[in-house]
C-alpha cells in the first residue's frame, strides 16, 4: 500500500502539510502527487511550486469537496481502491511504453519465445512475470505443434496480437487463466473460470479489438457476448471493465 | 480431411464425442481450444467429432473404441461427449444458426462454424465448452470400464 504524507500550512514545514484553502487537507502520495479540484493530476515541487501533469480521470466520482465556507471543513481521504488505482494507471502506462518499444516477431527463425523472454531482462516485472512466462509457455507449445505438421500448417501467432496481451499482463497478474494460441487466425486467447463455473473466454485480434464472451449456467445457458474495441495502448487499462464480469 | 468430400448429411441429434487433450483441461474447466479449427493448407473445415451410442457408460466406451483406433495415446486425455440436439439449440439462439453438425463418413463427423465473425465464434466455443465439461470423463478411467465390457461379454 502507499505511504502518504500529510501536507498543511507551509510546504517547505518539516510536516509537509500544506494549505489547500477551501480544500480542506488532501494527502499526498509519496512521489507529492494529488489531484486538485478539477481532477488535474498535480504534483508538488520541493519549492512549494505546484505543477499540474495531466487530467486525471482515475476515479472521480471517490473526490467529494465542499467549498461552502460556512460548513464545517471536511477531511478528504483517498480510498485504498483510488490510491491504487492512481498509482496502477501510472504503472500501467510505463508498462504499456516499454511494450511499445520491444520488438515481438515470431516469424524470425532467431526469434524464439526464449528470446522474447529475454526482451524483459532488467525490467522490474514484480507481479507480471507469471503472465508472460504462461504466455511464452502457449507460444513455445505452439510453436512445436506448427513444426510436427507437415502437411497442416497453422496460423503464425500474431504479433500485433501478441503484443496487445503483453498490455494486459499486470491486470492479469492476480487471475487464474488459460492463454493460448488461436489456430485459426494466430491471435491470443484467455480463457478464465467463473464464480458461477462458468467461462470468460476473450480473443485479444491484432487490431486492437478483444472478442469476448461470458458463457454460464443458471436455470439455463445465459451469454454475454461482445467486442471492445481499444484505440490506444494505455487504454487497455479498461480490460478491467471485461475481468469485473468475473 | 477426407470427409470434406462426401454428401453433407446434416446430424440434428445423438451424441457427439471428442478427444479432449490434457492440456485442455485447466483446474477443471474445459478450454474453448477444445472447439478451435486449424487452417491450412489443407485448410481444416470442420472440428472432428466420433458419433456414438448407447446410454449412459456405454456411450463412452463406445467413443473410446473408435477414438483410441484413430489415437495412439488417447488414454492419457478424456472423452466428453456433446448432445448434438442440445447443442444446436444453445448455440444457434440468434438470427442466423452459427453451428451445425455434419456426416463426414460415419461415424465420423464434423462441427462446422457458419459464421467468421470472431465475436460469434467466440460465443459458440464458449458454450460449446460449457455443455461438453458436464460429459466428460478421463479416457483412462473409460479404458477400465471398457475392458471390463470385453471381459463381459
Amino acid at each position: 500500500m502507499m505511504k502518504k504524507v500529510k501536507i498543511n500550512s507551509n510546504p517547505s514545514a518539516e510536516n509537509k502539510n500544506v494549505d489547500c484553502g477551501d480544500k480542506s487537507n488532501i494527502f499526498f502520495d509519496l512521489e507529492r502527487n494529488y489531484l486538485d479540484a478539477d481532477h488535474n493530476k498535480k504534483q508538488f515541487l520541493s519549492t512549494g511550486k505546484q505543477v499540474t501533469l495531466e487530467k486525471s480521470n482515475v476515479l472521480r466520482h471517490v473526490i467529494n469537496w465542499t467549498s461552502d465556507a460556512k460548513e464545517p471543513k471536511k477531511r478528504f481521504y483517498y480510498t485504498d481502491e483510488f490510491k491504487q488505482s492512481f498509482h496502477a494507471t501510472d504503472e500501467f502506462e510505463k508498462w504499456c511504453d516499454f511494450v511499445e518499444t520491444i520488438n515481438i516477431d515470431f516469424k524470425q527463425e532467431h526469434s524464439s519465445p526464449n528470446d522474447i523472454l529475454n526482451l524483459f531482462k532488467g525490467v522490474s516485472l514484480p507481479h507480471s512475470r507469471r503472465v508472460i512466462k504462461e504466455f511464452l509457455g502457449a507460444a513455445r507449445d505452439y510453436l512445436a505443434q506448427k513444426n510436427e505438421l507437415i502437411e497442416e500448417s497453422l496460423s503464425e501467432i500474431s504479433s500485433e496480437s501478441a503484443r496487445r496481451f503483453l498490455f494486459l499482463a499486470p491486470l492479469l497478474a492476480d487471475r487464474k487463466f488459460h492463454v493460448y494460441i488461436n489456430s485459426t487466425n494466430g491471435c491470443v486467447n484467455v480463457d478464465f473460470g467463473t464464480r458461477d463455473n462458468g467461462v470468460l473466454t476473450t480473443l485479444i485480434s491484432d487490431n486492437g479489438q478483444v472478442h469476448y464472451s461470458y458463457v454460464a449456467q443458471n436455470h439455463r445457458i445465459y451469454k454475454l457476448t461482445g467486442t471492445a474495441k481499444f484505440k490506444n495502448s494505455k487504454d487497455f487499462i479498461k480490460f478491467n471493465k471485461i475481468l469485473q464480469m468475473l | 480431411m477426407s470427409g470434406n468430400n462426401l454428401r453433407s448429411v446434416q446430424i440434428n441429434n445423438g451424441n457427439a464425442s471428442r478427444y479432449i487433450k490434457p492440456k485442455w483441461i485447466n483446474c477443471g474447466n474445459l478450454s474453448t481450444a477444445a472447439f478451435d479449427l486449424r487452417v491450412g493448407p489443407p485448410p481444416e473445415s470442420y472440428v472432428s467429432h466420433f458419433m456414438t451410442e448407447g446410454v449412459g457408460i456405454q456411450r463412452f466406451t463406445f467413443a473410446y473404441e473408435i477414438i483410441s483406433k484413430k489415437i495412439e495415446k488417447c488414454h492419457v486425455g478424456s472423452i466428453a461427449l456433446l448432445d448434438v440436439s442440445e447443442a444446436l439449440a444453445e448455440v444457434n439462439d440468434g438470427d442466423a444458426p452459427f453451428i451445425k453438425f455434419e456426416e463426414k463418413g460415419l461415424p465420423h463427423c464434423g462441427l462446422i462454424y457458419l459464421t467468421e465473425d470472431q465475436a460469434q465464434i467466440q460465443e459458440a466455443k464458449a458454450t460449446l465448452s460449457i455443455i461438453a465439461q458436464r460429459n466428460m470423463m478421463p479416457a483412462a478411467d473409460i479404458a477400465t470400464a471398457f475392458s471390463g465390457t470385453k471381459r463381459i461379454s
